[in-house]
């Protein structure tokens, strides 16, 4: 009986390595946030909320987290749309070359966001655009359309071709088709690519470095707040990110959940 | 609501094959009609075509006096079940069985008392607020079929419905669908593979088999007067003996087969010419066969051994090795009372009167 009690141990180990080597550095970010002191290394003393309140007191701070999470929001919208709509043209009507299609949507979910990035960067130039939060807000869609259509796409089956037949066969058109019918029943892919695309596009830094100039993302405003050097302050706004993150994720989780286990 | 169909030359080709050939076919306003036969014969591809969902190759489809070949699903006084019931998981039961209505303009309170309605005629009155997920096949089945006549189509296109349900609920599903149907009086076109439900549901039968039509008839009339070989093997178990017309005398014609030359009144030639010489096979049900000649009227086929016998419950089936044709045994329905075994030699007979000639088309 020593054999599968000493099997389970090491498996619990190993779990806990596992999990330890993931959430270990955040552990340590978030904690530190917490530091009654100048530098965010032990010994752990406190707990105090004074980095949190120098967060929020910090204007350029809190008007980069208003910009990120704008960005973020809008582009996820923006590229939602853009990959249900590509996703249901490319599943329902017969184009030329479906699969090359296929390919060259998803093909930037391979690339680089550097090498993005500066293709986006020399494109503005070329058209004369100046770098904004607009700027910006493009480039997250570029990266995530593809994520979205992916997504999107593969919940596109067979099964739901006889009910949108259906759906027709009673009269209705191809937007009422597509608006009363197919996007309610692709709901939870739809909202799974939203949630994914909203917090790809909270925490993207070299994009969002790149593309913006006087108005720029928290991401963008923490960089430039580590030069001058770690303080429990920049685990503070580490944090307030993680958390943010945390809230979509789980939100995600329950809508999602919430739908499937209703059916 | 009904009316009648009319389809004219319709033939269709999927790239080089062959789905449809020459359908020609008019079903009357009112009629429950079965389109039976096995898969790939074409039958799915028909109705797809009455639907509107494929455009024929060739031909015309009429739905009353009108040409609706070049409309779509929609302009067509047709509305389709389809075999998974394609309900919108989404909405209501309400809702799905509203849809139609809404998409004609009804007021909200209008459409819904109406679906109401139907849901009632389904027997699901209480399950307007349900979602499709929480009811079982067969009460899906009736959504589908309430959402369906919600339109008042004029005819209503079946696919396989019952496909997908237990022997037991498709066969109360059989009897539910035909009632509804004498009540409403839509015009149902029926897509089946199977003959049992043809037959407890239709009309009329068309049989299909290969992309085009091989029988078509009452279903009495198919099963006991099959107009080709193909239509008495599906319908049912059935023997054949292979033979030739040796000769046509006034109300007799005579059969030279392995079991020595026949005789039988020509009301079994049915529709087939009776030339001499002619290739043709004799057709006899397996509950026309008789273990003994207890009247005269009976023809013999020598004696048979007794192979095996299995009870059904209604009957024995048996299969019997007869004398003169050991290599192809014959299947027999016999009564529960027949105290055989396995071993014993009858002397086999059959009824004229219930046998069939049909044209030899077997390569």
């Amino acid at each position: 009986m020593s054999r599968p009690a000493l099997s389970t141990v090491a498996s619990a180990l190993y779990l806990a390595a596992l999990y330890g080597f993931i959430f270990l550095p955040v552990a340590v970010l978030v904690l530190f946030s917490f530091q009654d002191g100048r530098f965010p290394i032990p010994p752990f003393e406190g707990p105090t909320l004074k980095w949190y309140a120098a967060v929020f007191a910090d204007g350029k701070l809190v008007a980069a987290l208003v910009n990120s999470l704008l960005v973020a929001l809008i582009s996820s919208a923006a590229a939602c749309m853009l990959g249900f709509t590509a996703a249901y043209g490319l599943a329902r009507h017969k184009l030329p070359a479906v699969e090359l299609q296929r390919a060259i949507i998803t093909a930037p979910l391979t690339v680089s966001y550097l090498i993005i990035g500066l293709g986006l960067l020399i494109a503005f130039n070329t058209l004369g655009m100046p770098r904004s939060l607009l700027t910006v807000g493009i480039g997250h869609a570029v990266i995530n359309t593809p994520l979205c259509f992916a997504i999107i796409y593969s919940q596109l089956g067979a099964h739901q071709v006889n009910i949108e037949r259906a759906a027709r066969d009673l009269g209705a058109n191809d937007w009422q088709v597509m608006t009363l019918v197919t996007a309610p029943m692709l709901a939870p892919a739809v909202l799974a690519s939203y949630a994914l695309s909203v917090t790809f596009s909270w925490d993207e830094f070299i994009i969002a470095f790149l593309l913006s100039r006087f108005d720029v993302t928290l991401p963008v405003e923490i960089w430039s707040l580590l030069r001058s050097g770690l303080n429990p302050k920049t685990n503070a706004v580490g944090s307030v990110v993680f958390l943010i993150s945390i809230v979509v994720v789980l939100g995600l989780e329950l809508a999602v959940f919430a739908r499937t286990a209703k059916k | 609501m009904t009316a009648r169909v009319e389809i004219r030359g319709v033939s269709h080709r999927f790239g080089r094959f062959a789905a449809l050939t020459d359908i020609n076919l008019a079903i009357e306003a009112g009629r429950f009609t079965v389109l039976l036969g096995p898969s790939g014969c074409g039958k799915t591809t028909l109705l797809s075509i009455l639907g509107g969902f494929l455009h024929p190759s060739e031909g015309r489809v009429l739905i009353g006096e009108q040409d609706v070949t070049d409309l779509a699903p929609a302009a067509r006084a047709t509305t389709t079940m389809f075999q998974d019931y394609a309900l919108f998981p989404h909405m209501s039961l309400g809702a799905n069985v509203a849809f139609g209505l809404r998409m004609r303009g009804w007021p909200r309170a209008q459409r819904e008392s109406r679906a109401r309605e139907l849901l009632a005629l389904v027997s699901l009155e209480g399950a307007f607020a349900k979602r499709p997920h929480e009811l079982s096949g067969g009460q899906r089945q009736r959504v589908a079929l309430a959402r369906a006549l919600a339109v008042e189509p004029d005819v209503l296109l079946l696919d396989e419905p019952l496909g997908a349900l237990d022997l037991k609920l498709r066969r109360q599903m059989q009897d539910e669908l035909k009632t509804i149907q004498k009540r409403v009086g839509t015009t149902f076109v029926h897509v089946t593979h199977d003959q049992e439900e043809a037959m407890a549901i239709a009309d009329e039968i068309v049989v299909m088999n290969q992309g085009r039509i091989e029988d078509i008839g009452a279903p009495q009339r198919v099963y006991l007067r099959p107009g080709s070989l193909f239509a008495a093997g599906f319908m049912g178990e059935a023997n054949l003996i292979p033979g030739r017309i040796a000769a046509a005398a006034a109300g007799t014609i005579t059969l030279s087969t392995a079991f020595g030359s026949l005789a039988l009144p020509t009301s079994t030639l049915g529709a087939l010419a009776p030339t001499e010489g002619r290739k043709i096979k004799l057709c006899i049900r397996p509950e026309h066969l008789k273990p003994n000649r207890d009247n005269s009227e009976l023809i013999g086929l020598g004696p048979a051994r007794v192979v095996d016998d299995a009870f059904f419950g209604t009957h024995y089936r048996c299969h019997l090795t007869s004398e003169a044709q050991p290599e192809a045994p014959f299947v027999a329905y016999l009564p529960q009372t027949a105290s055989l075994t396995v071993g014993d030699t009858v002397a086999l007979c059959f009824d004229p009167a219930a046998a069939v000639i049909l044209a030899d088309t077997d390569k």
